[in-house]
């Protein structure tokens, strides 16, 4: 572990408690003096603190991230990164690529367990419960995070199935159960009027901004007490995406929501809370309109304007 | 555009010549390659279809050739084997030799004397013959047509200019230049032993005789009626050398002038049967082998009609069958066998086929010594040959005049009739009669057999014996080593895939698919090996344990998993990687310990009466213990999917709010209470079915041989594995990481996401695994040859042995003469074998591309 792994830095939740929102302010405002000198730190490894702002500390937290580092092998990828996802909220991950904001997702719902030589440090929480840990059984976790790819990946088996995939899985055999369920999450993810006479038919017949509407349903059905969203639009075109934005939109208050987005529209348009990340370090993370309209950093002004590169 | 640099030169728009060059040459190689690859297995194709075609030819028949002689109804004709001369017995004691060419009589002697046979026997395929006189004695000859390479000195001078090839009638026989350039003479010689007398002084009106190992067998009817059995017995002098020869006789008929004499006598076999024929079709049958006390076997009627009267009356080849024509034109064959299912039955007549009708009397019948072809000549002139097996007929001649005697040419190549007046002979083609589609595909009753049937035997060590060509126990036996060893290799196989690729670390998987892969490299020779000599002797041995480890095993790698689930705490989750892997380890030694315990003492003494192979050989036992040890998979089935359906919903319901823990303990406790739930039910099936008179002896199971099916589906099991390992593991680490992420993302259990997404998407490639497995289990040789005992029996039994159609290509080809009828069949046989796996790949392919369809559009 090097030096700048174990600089300790503030735990949003805590800063949250503590009711010390203007720590942050100080620590933005010490650091973006410089400018583009942050950036150039961090890719120099130099110890840097992410500037996290003080609105989100009464947001009601859902996901709790804490010191979390990962490593594929021997490259890290993740540096201590802390924040929270609100519940009820549409959270947004932005960054340019290779910044680890599909590796962050994907370790909420511990998706990275799949790749043989990652190893992690920190601790995530789902609402309150540990994420990592020998004895948490990573099933039962996962059935409680929905997740829905970049690609749309709709199993091969007729519409109504997909839908219902997590409760088939859960030995749920009663039909008008079943169909209930199907009905709401299609009408939840705005599909419904789309397939309802085809329900029997390959969900592979859909087009793709259908399929990934029905990935969005396929998560939402299994009642998931976050849902992460990992580029959900990148594969489409824009009609496709507008109506997922919508949905999003839609989401929003009665699921938590994270999302990884490169598009900097999208993010503004229908995220509540926005964080930036570079190089496996989480930057800025506030609400969206301050964090597009009045970023605390330069560097993330630079980045959601268009000017970073 | 953008500006170019001056230092870099524009880039040229032109494709090089030597770029267009390799791109042409790649293409025809490439072209050439592939065209080369369908060409050779078309030539295959077409190679294997030459060599079988000739097979299912029609006889050609030359032009038939009339020699005017004087001739009666003689005793006996006969031809040598390049067609120059044949000789004529005629019932006047003379021997006439002629030339075949030009109809010239070469020689004409009496070698008995004064005297005239009234009765003779001439062997098919030997030169002994036996002659009865008036006199009531009988002489033993031999009679033989010689070559023989005369001193040229001794020869006339005229014949020094013979040409190569050329032919010359000479000294009573016919001279020839070989293409060696020596004079070869070809001419008949008769040899005879003194007169024996057969103890009475009626003259012999009948005889027929029969070489055994032990000696000669007579049967001889006198003009008294008096019938007997005789047998030669030789003395010699020790001293001078000098031979006695006497005949020992005993009676079967007295004599007797009042009653109907018989008109045919026979021995058959070698001297065990005498039958004797009345003109109206009384056919009597004697045990002769004890022939000091012969006993009539049977009497019976081998004409229907009742006004039809015997015409004439021979043995095939081999002296079994028996052929008999009436004057109706009516044609059967009749040869003795043993009921099967009787025991110590006695070997009765059995009519094995009845041939189409002539168009009148039957006058004379002719077997060849070569194969099971017999000619029948009719009295309107038709002559016909048939196929004695096959009961069908081969070919049909026209001899003018009708025929009295009829002979084969020695190799089969032709055949004489001598009519009233002229002698016809005939250049005879009879390509391969013993193979047709109805002998090589369906039941045939065979000599020897009752009933048809499906049987592979094409040689053994007697020449006269009949060969059986019916390829259904190979097509059989392939398909039986097929099915055990998917039976054992492809579940293995492809759950080994499955946990490499969905359930083994990464950094495993390529270390270990490369060992699983290894095996593949292992010579079968060397697996049939073992399997034959280590495997078998140790099978046949701990069988009971064997049998019972198929059942313990499953129960113990299932019971360790609930009892995993069991663990206190979270240690069940805690323990999930490398002590739960050693645990899984550790139930197959479990499993292998409790069949050791359990199956020799309790398994064997409780279901199988102590004693497993007498259990599967005999009766004895009862066949509960049997159906429970084979339906206990099922009823495992039958009560784990009434479970899905009935108890576990109202559990779930029940046990959504208990802890882990308590589940645990109740999925635990619905184990032991299915298990014992299908015990119960494969009990009171097998006592239903025992009860009701089914006995899986004799079908599934049965008298345990040492090489077997089950050795087979080990060996070949293991041969399998990692062909159907190797592609199963691909097609299941393709599909695409997107979809198993989508599931497990979703909650599902690496097992879930493996049964519902996993294999179906992975279906065509698992298919096709599957599919070249079946190819390799089909086509596999050596391992078969060698651990399959090669006995071509048609039973399920998985105790016993089979023979494959490739191990019989490996194992008899060597000895097949080329161009032979057994050669064309074993050439067949490559061409049915490559046919099933031409079908076979052809369905893998429609159902591959069937499942490929539903997944592509991912």
């Amino acid at each position: 572990m090097t030096e700048i792994e174990k600089e300790k830095v503030i735990l949003p939740h805590q800063a949250a408690r503590q009711g010390a929102g203007d720590q942050a302010v100080t620590q933005s405002g010490h650091t973006s003096a410089k400018i583009g000198g942050l950036f150039e730190a961090i890719s120099e490894g130099r110890p840097f603190q992410s500037v996290l702002h003080p609105e989100l500390a009464s947001q009601e937290p859902v996901v709790e991230v804490e010191g979390f580092n990962l490593w594929y092998g021997s490259t890290q990828a993740l540096h201590d990164i802390t924040f929270s996802v609100p519940k009820g909220r549409v959270t947004a991950l932005i960054g340019p690529s290779g910044c680890g904001k599909s590796t962050l997702l994907r370790s909420v719902n511990r998706m990275n367990d799949l790749i043989d030589s990652v190893s992690i440090e920190g601790s995530m929480s789902l609402s309150g419960d540990p994420i990592y840990g020998r004895s948490v059984d990573v099933i039962e976790l996962r059935k409680r995070i929905g997740m829905v790819f970049q690609k749309p990946n709709p199993f091969p088996m007729s519409i109504f199935e997909n839908v219902i995939y997590s409760l088939r899985i859960d030995g749920v055999r009663d039909r008008g159960l079943l169909n209930q369920v199907c009905e709401e999450s299609l009408r939840g993810a705005g599909l419904w009027d789309e397939v309802k006479d085809r329900l029997k038919s390959s969900a592979l017949a859909l087009s793709g901004g259908q399929q990934q509407r029905l990935c969005i349903a396929r998560a939402i059905a299994a009642e998931p007490e976050v849902l992460l969203l990992d580029e959900p639009c990148s594969a489409l075109d824009p009609i496709a995406t507008g109506k997922v934005e919508d949905l999003i939109e839609d989401l929003k208050g009665t699921y938590s929501v994270l999302m990884v987005t490169h598009n900097m529209q999208q993010a503004s348009r229908v995220s509540d809370n926005t964080a930036f990340m570079y190089l496996g370090r989480l930057v800025e993370y506030g609400p969206t309109d301050q964090v597009f309209l009045g970023p605390r950093l330069k560097e993330t002004e630079d980045y959601v304007t268009g000017r970073f590169g | 555009m953008a500006q170019h640099s001056p230092r870099r030169p524009r880039r040229q728009r032109t494709t090089s010549g030597r770029a267009i060059a390799i791109e042409r040459a790649a293409k025809t190689v490439i072209t050439l390659g592939g065209i080369g690859t369908i060409l050779a297995v078309s030539l295959i194709f077409i190679f294997l279809v030459w060599v079988v075609l000739p097979l299912f030819e029609s006889p050609s028949v030359g032009e038939g050739r009339l020699l005017e002689v004087e001739a009666q109804a003689p005793l006996g004709i006969g031809v040598d084997e390049n067609h120059l001369l044949a000789w004529e017995l005629k019932r006047d004691g003379t021997l006439e030799v002629r030339s075949l060419s030009t109809g010239n009589s070469l020689e004409r002697r009496r070698p008995f004397g004064d005297l005239a046979p009234t009765a003779a026997s001439f062997s098919t395929d030997g030169t002994r013959c036996v002659f009865g006189f008036g006199d009531g004695t009988v002489r033993i000859g031999d009679l033989a047509v010689e070559t023989i390479f005369p001193d040229p000195e001794e020869l006339p001078a005229e014949l020094a200019d013979l040409e190569q090839g050329e032919i010359r009638e000479q000294g009573g026989g016919i001279v020839l230049r070989t293409p060696a350039g020596q004079l070869r003479r070809t001419q008949v010689s008769l040899s005879l032993q003194d007169p024996l007398p057969t103890g009475s002084d009626s003259p012999v009106v009948a005889v027929d005789h029969s070489v055994a190992p032990q000696g000669l067998y007579l049967v001889t009817l006198q003009a008294n009626g008096s019938l007997r059995v005789s047998r030669e017995r030789v003395k010699t002098n020790m001293l001078t050398g000098e031979e006695t020869r006497s005949l020992r006789s005993s009676e079967l008929l007295p004599a007797d002038e009042e009653q109907d004499h018989p008109r045919f006598v026979g021995i058959g076999g070698l001297g065990q049967h005498a039958y004797a024929l009345w003109e109206d079709g009384r056919l009597e049958h004697w045990d002769i082998s004890e022939w000091s006390r012969p006993r009539v076997y049977e009497s019976l009627d081998v004409i229907e009609d009742p006004t039809a009267r015997v015409g004439a009356f021979a043995f095939i080849a081999g002296k079994h069958t028996l052929v008999i024509g009436d004057d109706q034109g009516g044609l059967t064959s009749w040869f003795p066998a043993r009921d099967a299912e009787v025991e110590e039955a006695e070997p009765l007549l059995v009519q094995a086929h009845t041939f189409p009708e002539g168009d009148g009397p039957v006058r004379a019948l002719c077997a060849s010594a070569r194969s099971r072809l017999f000619a029948a000549g009719y009295e309107s002139g038709l002559i016909r040959v048939f196929q004695a097996t096959l009961g069908t007929g081969v070919a049909e001649l026209e001899a003018p005049e009708g025929a009295r005697a009829l002979c084969f040419a020695p190799k089969e190549d032709g055949l004489i009739a001598q009519g009233a007046t002229r002698l016809m002979r005939w250049e005879v083609d009879f390509k391969y009669p013993e193979a047709n589609a109805t002998g090589l595909f369906a039941k045939v009753r065979y000599e020897g057999f009752r009933e048809p049937q499906y049987t592979w035997q094409s040689s053994s060590a007697d020449d006269d014996f009949e060969p059986k060509l019916g390829l259904m126990p190979l097509i059989f036996g392939t398909i039986k080593a097929t099915f055990y060893s998917m039976l054992f290799g492809a579940p293995l196989a492809i759950l080994a895939a499955i946990f490499t690729s969905e359930f083994l670390a990464a950094r495993l998987r390529t270390s270990i698919k490369s060992a699983v892969e290894l095996m593949a490299s292992l010579p079968s020779v060397v697996l049939g090996f073992i399997a034959a000599l280590v495997i078998a002797p140790f099978v046949q041995d701990v069988l009971p344990t064997i049998l019972t480890s198929f059942l313990t095993i499953p129960i113990c790698v299932l019971g360790g998993a609930y009892l995993w689930q069991m663990l206190p705490g979270d240690r069940a989750v805690r323990w999930a990687g490398a002590p739960r892997f050693l645990a899984i380890c550790l139930t197959l030694p479990a499993g292998i310990l409790l069949a050791m315990l359990v199956g020799p003492y309790v398994i064997e003494n409780l279901f199988f009466a102590g004693d497993l192979s007498g259990w599967l050989s005999g009766r004895e036992g009862s066949s509960v213990g049997g159906w429970l040890f084979l339906l206990l998979p099922l009823a495992a089935l039958v009560v784990a999917i009434g479970s899905a359906f009935l108890v576990a919903p109202r559990l779930r319901r029940r046990s959504r709010t208990w802890s882990r823990a308590k589940v645990a303990r109740l999925e635990g406790f619905k184990f032991v209470l299915g298990l014992a739930a299908a015990f119960a039910l494969a009990l009171v099936a097998g006592l239903i079915l025992n009860s009701a008179g089914f006995d899986p002896r004799g079908s599934l199971v049965g008298t345990y041989v040492q090489r077997n099916a089950l050795i087979v589906g080990f060996a070949m099991g293991f041969a399998i594995v990692p062909i159907i390992y190797s592609l199963a593991e691909d097609a299941l680490s393709e599909v695409p990481v997107h979809l198993r992420e989508g599931s497990l993302g979703a909650g599902a259990t690496p097992w879930q996401t493996t049964v519902r997404i996993i294999i179906p998407f992975a279906m065509s490639g698992i298919f096709s695994a599957l599919m070249i497995g079946l190819g390799r289990a089909v086509g596999e040789t050596m391992i078969v040859l060698m651990a399959a005992g090669n006995t071509p029996i048609m039973e399920w039994n998985i105790f016993n042995g089979f023979r494959t159609l490739s191990a019989n290509i490996a194992v008899e080809m060597p000895e097949a003469v080329q161009g032979s009828t057994h050669y064309r069949t074993l050439f067949l046989a490559a061409l049915v074998l490559f046919g099933m796996t031409f079908i076979l790949n052809t369905v893998a392919e429609l159902v591959r591309r069937h499942f490929r369809a539903r997944t592509q559009s991912l």
